[in-house]
């Protein structure tokens, strides 16, 4: 908080509290991993994935043989799946013998399907995928509405949708049905909406302002505040300035609809009325401006053109000494 | 538009050394290029918006592809990528990935996003995209004139276009230590060129005020940087990160002349001819963050982590005088003459996470959000809109650096009953205290809760639920106008907004949201989903205040998959949407005494959207044999309508009637197809038929000079019906 007000720094302790909690967590006993999937060796068939592919091939009902063309089949890196004492196909699908054995009447060792839970099926995949990028994903939005890794990824695939910036809001859209109409208004973000439409041609991916395994931030933005997330590309909305405008600083939300909007530069409502939501001061700012005002009737400044912003453009802020009324 | 010129040549040196990046790894090469052109049927600004595809004509096509993996048992782990769209146009991206899997990846990724906002505006000065804009020697702007005076106004007239291109690279490099510890860096350097617009007014108050929308120069770099050690394993995941943000404007303000004649209230020389205006553009600022993390399972069933991030934004940028014009008398000079302006940032969250049994999970996190304002309160003796000269030292005006700090805490449990049942439910808590604002403290509870059914073989239902309330501490409306002026000057009755307005983003709220959500799928050939949800706003909790008063937004969504056959799709999609809001206030003025107190002057704004999008695509593949008559054709059909409806109604002394509807209504259909000729060659043809109507009251026959106070760009709403064609020959090799 300000220094320039009477409030003490209370997080000062709070970051004390946390310091020591961080150095006593990483200080602390070592845990004793349960292994839920212990197999042994002669479960596995030690022929994949050409055994695999032998019914998972191109012309089957469910086709893997793209996965050969992605990076987790690297025989040569010991990390992939498909590499050093891993047991390709099997490093996910678990130990399969019996199911290669009965020509597929039995189960593979472990199914990506409803005879899983959410939490097992992503087990597989965090159980190697613990990078930085997903250190929030428990306790995520995404995690804790029970989505799967494999209701966004298709990992068989040589290309998964939804890696690329062309392909990904296709896949995001099939939950979020509003983003998918937002993205169509007349002011938006240039993201994808249809995949053959040159006109719709994404410029930005979700993923340019979401990290959508979980973060700090609110709606799974990629930094910690929807402002810090917006000063990626609107630096210049930074400031400090010497003029502030409140809720611009506290939140670009409050008046922009990050998506795609009906009202110029993403506004959530038209202006001037949405001005007129805060300010009501004597003359013009309370004015009540309707369809007098436009045209064929006449011509008010106050509500066509830039309306309020013929005058007062910095509404995000102003640096100049005369600018206390966002005009300069 | 440094960097593009980096950029090609870099791609010429590139290409020149991709036969050596091939030979480098063990995979083959293999490439696919995609050469023709694009036919567009007319002149259009908005429908190239952010394509570039906005002139009639042909413009060419290049995309291409060329990689180099190995095979999966192969010995090597080095691979590359080097991609290419939208090659020729203002829309170009470039993508280069260079990976040896399990050691280090390097990725190069180059974007041009432009915006093309309008072509059709018009205004009488010269030096167009430059920071010093010059009235025609022949202006003639009388005393006491309006936009109506200007008499040589039409002859001088130049054409104006409003647009922008971002040229953004993103560098990325990955090293992996040891199996454990990782290091990753970002850069980002971006530019960002063109002409905007913004309205320059001149004049204090009283009326005497006059403005003219102008073009204005847009010349930014921004630069980031954030660097990134990371350890993980089963246990244990920490890190630490630096991040760094650099924005440069290469134009710091823009001066005018001022068009309109000397009138009163103006001090002499602030009107044509010797009058200027300055308006300041964005002052250059950098920002950066320390941030430390970590995370520990203690077994397969809990987890806690920290994460704290430091930092702050400034910018030292030196300040503009008071006023640009010599003619005003300026007594007390800047208290400063660069800004210093600083805000610490703090970032904290700290989250539990366990599954106490099979069935159970639980979840408790709280987080920090903490901007300190540290920049210095001065006296400024402020010169209203560059036409008045300095005021008394008793009416100084304070800056007001705003801060807050924000705390939160979540609590929510899930628990999966039985089989595809899963029951979620939680409360969250938060409040916020803020300096130099109406409300100094807020807090708003939120609890929620939802079902998930997902037993059925053929179909799922989700249901979500919301309720939150916030509460403020208490609302003085005048808090701000007395903060920013010296201490007295402004009394505890004064005010400036109405008392009874309530700022929405602070006043007391009470929210609640549901949706509804079903799945069916009862064949692999068919699936059916419907959405809908519903949010509610309402605000302040008692009657007879200003402001937005309730705000309501319902959906409702289909989509529709069919796939009679391999190959074989249809797909659909409706989506509805509402959107309400009602405001109200009362037009009062100082000049009418009890003005403020009387109803008979109160106004109601009802906003209703209405929208609705469609879309319908089918999509037909067939293989070919050996590479050979392969086919892909289909439809996709898109529809966007919008119609906005305000209605402006008042008590007696208020005359107001509703707007027009502002419409927006976008129309697009699109075929497609492709034919392999042989397993090296083929063809792609796409024909795209588009139509937009817009009507906005604000820019639909609204001459320049309409307004009797504001010279406009006069630019009218978007509207276009066109086609595209594209022709393209695909080369695949390897």
């Amino acid at each position: 908080m300000n220094s320039n007000t009477n409030s003490s720094a209370p997080f000062s302790p709070f970051l004390k509290l946390l310091l020591i909690l961080f150095c006593l967590l990483l200080a602390g006993p070592a845990p004793v991993l349960a292994d839920e999937h212990a197999t042994s060796e002669a479960e596995y068939t030690g022929m994949a994935p050409q055994v695999c592919l032998n019914c998972h091939g191109e012309t089957s009902a469910r086709p893997a043989h793209e996965m050969l063309q992605t990076t987790m089949a690297r025989k040569a890196d010991p990390d992939s799946p498909f590499g050093g004492e891993n047991h390709s196909c099997e490093t996910c699908h678990g130990p399969s013998k019996a199911h290669v054995l009965a020509q597929g009447k039995e189960p593979p060792g472990f199914r990506f399907d409803e005879s899983t839970t959410v939490e097992q099926k992503n087990g597989t995949c965090i159980g190697c995928h613990q990078e930085e990028g997903r250190f929030h994903w428990p306790g995520s939005t995404h995690n804790l509405e029970g989505v799967a890794c494999i209701d966004c990824h298709d990992v068989h695939a040589a290309n998964d949708p939804v890696m690329a910036l062309e392909t990904q809001p296709e896949v995001c859209f099939g939950c979020h049905q509003e983003q998918r109409s937002m993205f169509l208004r007349q002011s938006r973000h240039p993201v994808q909406t249809s995949s053959n439409a040159y006109s719709h041609t994404g410029m930005l991916s979700c993923t340019d302002c979401h990290n959508t395994h979980g973060s700090d931030g609110p709606s799974n933005l990629t930094r910690n505040t929807v402002n810090e997330t917006c000063y990626d590309c609107h630096a210049e909305k930074r400031g400090p300035f010497l003029w502030e405008h409140q809720p611009a600083r506290e939140d670009c939300t409050t008046c922009h609809n990050s998506h795609g909007s009906n009202y110029p530069n993403l506004l959530v409502a038209r202006t001037p009325w949405l001005c007129q939501q805060c300010h009501a001061a004597p003359f013009h700012p309370s004015g009540a401006y309707s369809g007098v005002d436009v045209p064929p009737n006449s011509f008010d400044q106050r509500v066509v053109g830039k309306d309020c912003m013929n005058c007062h453009n910095k509404v995000h802020g102003s640096n100049h000494p005369s600018g206390i009324r966002l005009t300069r | 538009m440094k960097i593009k010129h980096t950029i090609l040549n870099t791609l010429c040196s590139g290409l020149l050394i991709l036969p050596m990046a091939a030979n480098a790894a063990d995979g083959e090469v293999e490439g696919e290029f995609d050469i023709g052109g694009w036919y567009l049927s007319e002149d259009s600004y908005r429908f190239g918006k952010y394509t570039g595809l906005t002139d009639d004509g042909w413009e060419p096509v290049l995309n291409f592809k060329i990689w180099s993996a190995p095979d999966w048992d192969s010995d090597d782990t080095t691979s590359w990528q080097f991609q290419g769209w939208r090659v020729g146009l203002d829309s170009m991206r470039l993508k280069f990935d260079y990976a040896n899997q399990g050691t280090r990846s390097f990725s190069a990724d180059y974007r041009e996003i432009p915006n093309f906002r309008f072509s059709d505006g018009v205004s009488p000065y010269n030096g167009i995209g430059s920071g010093v804009l010059s009235l025609p020697s022949d202006w003639v702007g009388p005393a006491n004139g309006t936009t109506s005076s200007f008499a040589t106004l039409q002859q001088n007239l130049k054409p104006v276009r409003s647009s922008w291109e971002r040229q953004r690279l993103d560098l990325n490099f990955s090293q992996v230590i040891n199996r454990d510890w990782d290091f990753n860096i970002d850069l980002r350097h971006e530019e960002k060129d063109g002409v905007g617009t913004f309205g320059g007014v001149i004049g204090n108050s009283g009326g005497n005020p006059r403005a003219v929308v102008l073009p204005r120069p847009i010349d930014w770099e921004t630069d980031i940087m954030e660097a990134t050690f990371s350890f993980a394993n089963a246990r244990y995941q920490f890190g630490f990160s630096l991040f760094s943000s650099w924005f440069d404007n290469g134009q710091k303000s823009v001066t005018w002349d001022n068009p309109y004649g000397q009138r009163s209230g103006w001090a002499d020389g602030v009107g044509f001819p010797d009058g200027q205006g300055l308006y300041s553009l964005e002052p250059s600022n950098e920002a950066m963050q320390f941030r430390a993390y970590g995370g520990i399972n203690f077994d397969n069933r809990s987890r806690l982590s920290a994460d704290i991030s430091v930092g702050s934004m400034e910018q030292d940028n030196t300040l503009f005088p008071y006023s640009v014009n010599p003619a005003l008398s300026v007594d007390v000079p800047l208290p400063r003459t660069a800004m210093d302006a600083k805000i610490d940032t703090t970032f904290a969250n700290i989250r539990y996470t366990a599954r106490p049994t099979d069935r159970v999970s639980v979840l408790a996190a709280y987080t920090l959000d903490d901007r300190d304002n540290k920049t210095a309160r001065d006296e400024w003796i402020y010169i209203g809109g560059d036409s008045q000269n300095q005021k008394d030292p008793e009416d100084a005006r304070i800056n007001l650096p705003y801060s807050y700090e924000k705390k939160k805490w979540d609590l929510n449990a899930t628990w999966r009953a039985k089989r595809g049942v899963r029951i979620r439910g939680g409360i969250e808590s938060s409040d916020i205290t803020r300096t130099f604002s109406e409300v100094l403290g807020s807090d708003e509870t939120r609890l929620f809760a939802s079902l998930n059914l997902n037993r059925w073989e053929k179909a799922s239902l989700s249901f979500d639920y919301s309720t939150s309330e916030r509460d403020i501490d208490g609302y003085q409306g005048n808090r701000t106008l007395i903060l920013s002026h010296l201490p007295g000057a402004e009394g505890p009755d004064d005010f400036e907004n109405l008392p009874a307005l309530r700022k929405y983003n602070q006043t007391d709220r009470e929210r609640d949201e549901f949706r509804f959500r079903a799945d069916f799928f009862p064949s692999t050939r068919f699936n059916l989903a419907f959405v809908s949800s519903w949010s509610d706003n309402d605000y302040n909790d008692s009657d007879g205040l200003f402001g937005l008063q309730k705000s309501e937004v319902s959906m409702f969504s289909v989509d529709a998959g069919l796939y009679p056959r391999d190959g074989l799709s249809f797909t659909a999609y409706y989506t509805m949407e509402e959107y309400d809001s009602e405001q109200s206030s009362r037009s009062w003025n100082s000049r009418t005494p009890g003005s403020e107190d009387d109803p008979e002057r109160n106004w109601f704004a009802n906003s209703e959207d209405d929208v609705t999008t469609w879309n319908m695509a089918f999509r037909y593949e067939q293989p070919g044999d050996s590479g050979r008559g392969g086919m892909e054709f289909g439809m996709d059909y898109t529809k966007s309508e919008v119609e906005s409806d305000i209605n402006v109604f008042g008590a007696s002394r208020i005359t107001a009637t509703p707007l027009p509807t502002l419409v927006s209504e976008m129309t697009s259909w699109t075929i497609f197809g492709s034919y392999d000729i042989n397993e090296r060659s083929g063809l792609r043809l796409s024909y795209e038929k588009q139509d937009l109507s817009t009507r906005d009251f604000s820019l639909d026959n609204v001459p320049i000079d309409g307004p009797s106070n504001a010279l406009l760009l006069g630019q009218s709403s978007a509207n276009y019906d066109l086609s595209l064609l594209m022709l393209s020959y695909t080369h695949r090799y390897d």
